[in-house]
């Protein structure tokens, strides 16, 4: 990454956001880069999705600044969101239309090109094996890693610059969590930038460029794993010891 | 185990829902509001057994006819709460049926706790009617003893009713469900019957404040076809006939033992029903179908304004409480109106309105704005039917200000035309005039807007729908603004009377509307981020 010019695609400065009085960011100072597979490490609740939707901005925060693509998400929200795919840790649509209704919807939404959604639902079915007739089910119908591969499928279905996955693996067969893992590859190998939390430090350690350790709503640490890969073996015990007290 | 089911079943009913003094006070008020509410039936049905004495022995084929007909109805209403109680929470199916709990107990559990809504119906009206006979026939003590046990056995029919009507219930609604066409239409049929017999009734009760004769209502010969219909009213016709007696005789225990019996029975099939569905075995399996591919793909309004009626039509309950209401509407207001219009040509009230010929206008306008606000504070789509996909609405690239108006404009539209409709009506069988008509359409409007504004205006404050301000809005408002149109036509020549009045009524309106746009607009982002929902 050092020897690249690198281009900050998500900048998060002195983030800090409070539930009422209670304070659950502090001081969140994070950097991704174009081109970029980053990964976003910590225990339930310690402000993992919070920040997420902070970027996404989907969520007011106290102070700080949040910049995608170099656009203030408070000042140019709409612009911004235009440019991320989105997957929340549980499947999140509209249950009452069917995968296809679904995902003409968010294509819709996003202005797609008829041509480019063809050929992207084309790509993103046979990627995620996920058979033309289960389409035309209600989803409400599909089993939970069904939901999760549309879902999925509606965040890539515009071309985002920017994919933001939280939790994406919960309820996925191991066959679809590994496409899952090849796709976040590619994707990022396109010049696009891949910003995903998750519990599975193993799927983490073997993907991602960087990681970001968050402990109690603070950046523990940030560690490149290109330029250092050995902590890919080390970094799930680094959590570990962290979350057991013994920071190393 | 069953026990324990029990208490879970019972826990979920709202009547014990809430907690420490607030479940006292809510079974002491539903305990005092129901011993009323039969009060209040005795004393009408004396009333009713008073004036049928003209006629001989149609005491006896009345009290069987109604309490035949409410034996119907409660079967009727025991049905979808028995269906409710089984086979909504799909949920439930995979947490009992991999449960240790057999599906005796949970079948025992549940029909416990219907059993008791089985009573609440058998003696706020059957027994009800059977007292108010009693005390007009001046019966025996041992009449109403006869009769508490019968109703107790009558509660036990109810639900044997309708434990095997569930099965049928069921099937058909998994058929009808499949395709919407044929339930909407289903759906309409069942409501436009609602909505005649809701006329007769009216219209049976105008009769009855306008000549206040029973006379009126029925013939010689009608109470004879009454009286003989009432012979083959089984089984209430039999039960009436034990009561009667004023003893316990072999009829009686042969009648008990029939109720047992078909209990059990009942229970024993239900039974096999609730485990084949337990273990999948009653689901449709889905035929694969055809489908040609075609790209559908719309503009940013038109996604979302499909999405909201996707929202507003998809969920049952929503379709049985929204859409039915939209429909029923032109149904109850011309029925209201024409009933109202008619007393108020009638007897002293004539008088009084000849003296004040806008009175009968003003309740006019101020019915059909209660109409249009109980409409729209029980069916607006509102947020909380997003649940989770709050997310997808925060997270696409669309202002919130634009998706949340295109969420109030589908309701807004729909109860325009439902309102147009019932206007409609009223203008082309003369109820009002068109000048009247014009200006309704306008105050009408208005409304609806202003009340879908304040449902979203609540929703974003996460009150709820009954807070101060809806209150106000949809129940205090109507009277505020009609008495405010009332008082400035006082003041003008008689000519321009009606103008001023549905004039100032407009300017109220569209004032509140002004300051309730400027308020949700400057706040409306900061609102819908902070805006959670029941998701989490």
């Amino acid at each position: 990454m050092s020897d690249q010019i690198l281009t900050s695609s998500i900048k998060i400065t002195n983030l800090n956001k409070s539930y009422n009085k209670k304070q659950v960011l502090f001081d969140i100072n994070l950097e991704v880069y174009e081109g970029e597979l980053f990964g976003f490490i910590g225990k339930n609740g310690v402000g993992k999705s919070t920040t997420i939707e902070c970027v996404l901005g989907s969520k007011l925060f106290d102070t700080g600044e949040i910049l995608v693509e170099g656009l203030d998400i408070k000042e140019k929200p709409i612009e911004v969101k235009k440019m991320i795919g989105y997957v929340a840790s549980e499947p999140t649509c509209y249950e009452d239309m069917s995968g296809i209704q679904y995902l003409q919807f968010i294509a819709s939404l996003y202005k797609v090109n008829p041509q480019i959604f063809i050929k992207n639902l084309t790509f993103l079915e046979k990627k995620f094996e996920f058979l033309e007739e289960d389409l035309y089910r209600e989803i409400k119908e599909y089993s939970h890693g069904m939901k999760q591969k549309v879902c999925l499928m509606a965040s890539l279905i515009h071309n985002p610059k920017i994919w933001i996955l939280d939790e994406p693996t919960v309820g996925l067969d191991a066959m679809s969590t590994n496409e899952l893992s090849l796709l976040m590859k590619d994707y990022v190998k396109h010049g696009n930038t891949c910003f995903v939390a998750s519990h599975n430090i193993d799927l983490i350690a073997k993907l991602c460029d960087r990681v970001a350790i968050i402990k109690d709503g603070r950046i523990f640490n940030i560690y490149d794993l290109k330029r250092e890969p050995s902590l890919r073996n080390r970094i799930e015990k680094i959590f570990l010891k962290l979350y057991e007290g013994n920071s190393e | 185990m069953i026990a324990r089911l029990f208490i879970k079943e019972f826990k979920a009913t709202s009547f014990l829902g809430k907690k420490g003094y607030k479940k006292i006070l809510n079974i002491l008020s539903s305990i005092i509001l129901l011993g009323l509410f039969i009060a209040l039936e005795v004393l009408l049905y004396i009333n009713i057994f008073d004036k049928v004495n003209v006629y001989t022995d149609f005491n006896d084929a009345l009290f069987i006819i109604l309490s035949f007909v409410f034996f119907i109805a409660g079967i009727f209403s025991l049905v979808p709460i028995t269906y409710n109680a089984f086979f909504k929470n799909t949920k439930e199916r995979i947490i009992l049926g991999t449960s240790p709990a057999s599906t005796f107990d949970i079948i025992l559990a549940k029909g416990l706790n219907i059993f008791f809504k089985a009573l609440i119906i058998t003696f706020s009206t059957i027994f009800t009617i059977s007292l108010a006979y009693g005390i007009k026939s001046e019966k025996d003590f041992v009449f109403f003893v006869l009769m508490f046990f019968n109703s107790l056995g009558i509660s036990f029919l109810l639900e044997t009713f309708a434990f095997i009507l569930v099965i049928p219930f069921r099937e058909i609604r998994k058929i009808i469900s499949r395709y919407k066409i044929v339930s909407f239409i289903i759906m309409m049929i069942f409501l436009i019957a609602l909505a005649l017999l809701y006329g007769a009734v009216l219209n049976l009760f105008v009769n009855l404040i306008r000549n206040d004769d029973i006379g009126s209502l029925f013939t010689v010969d009608s109470v004879n076809v009454l009286k003989e219909i009432s012979n083959y009213l089984w089984p209430i016709k039999n039960v009436v006939e034990l009561a009667k007696v004023n003893e316990v005789n072999l009829n009686f225990v042969i009648f008990f033992s029939f109720v047992v019996f078909s209990y059990v029975a009942a229970i024993f099939l239900f039974n096999r029903y609730l485990n084949d569905y337990y273990e999948g075995k009653t689901e449709f399996k889905k035929a694969k179908k055809q489908h040609t591919f075609s790209v559908k793909l719309t503009s940013i309004e038109g996604a979302l304004v499909r999405k909201e009626f996707n929202l507003a039509l998809s969920n049952s309950d929503g379709v049985f409480s929204y859409i039915s209401l939209i429909i029923l509407e032109p149904f109850l207001v011309f029925s209201v109106i024409s009933a109202v219009n008619l007393i108020f040509h009638t007897g002293n009230l004539n008088y009084i309105s000849t003296l004040f010929p806008s009175i009968f206008l003003t309740v006019d306008v101020i019915l059909i704005m209660l109409f249009i606000a109980i409409i729209n504070t029980t069916s607006t789509v509102s947020l909380l039917k997003e649940r989770n996909t709050l997310l997808v609405m925060k997270t696409i690239p669309v202002s919130y200000f634009k998706q949340l108006l295109i969420k109030i404009s589908v309701p807004t539209i729909l109860s325009f035309i439902s309102f147009l409709v019932s206007i409609l009506a009223l203008v082309i069988f003369n109820e009002i005039s068109i000048v009247d008509f014009l200006f309704l359409v306008l105050v009408g409007a208005l409304v609806i807007v202003l009340l879908n504004l304040v449902s979203l205006y609540n929703d974003l404050k996460s009150k709820s729908k009954s807070s101060l301000l809806s209150m106000l809005i949809s129940f205090v408002f109507p009277f505020a603004a009609v008495a405010l149109g009332a008082v400035l036509s006082l003041l003008v020549e008689p000519y321009l009377e009606s103008v001023v009045f549905y004039l100032s009524i407009i300017a109220l309106e569209i004032i509140v509307i002004l300051l309730f746009i400027i308020k949700v607009k400057e706040r409306v982002t900061k609102l819908f981020m902070k805006y959670e929902g029941e998701a989490r």
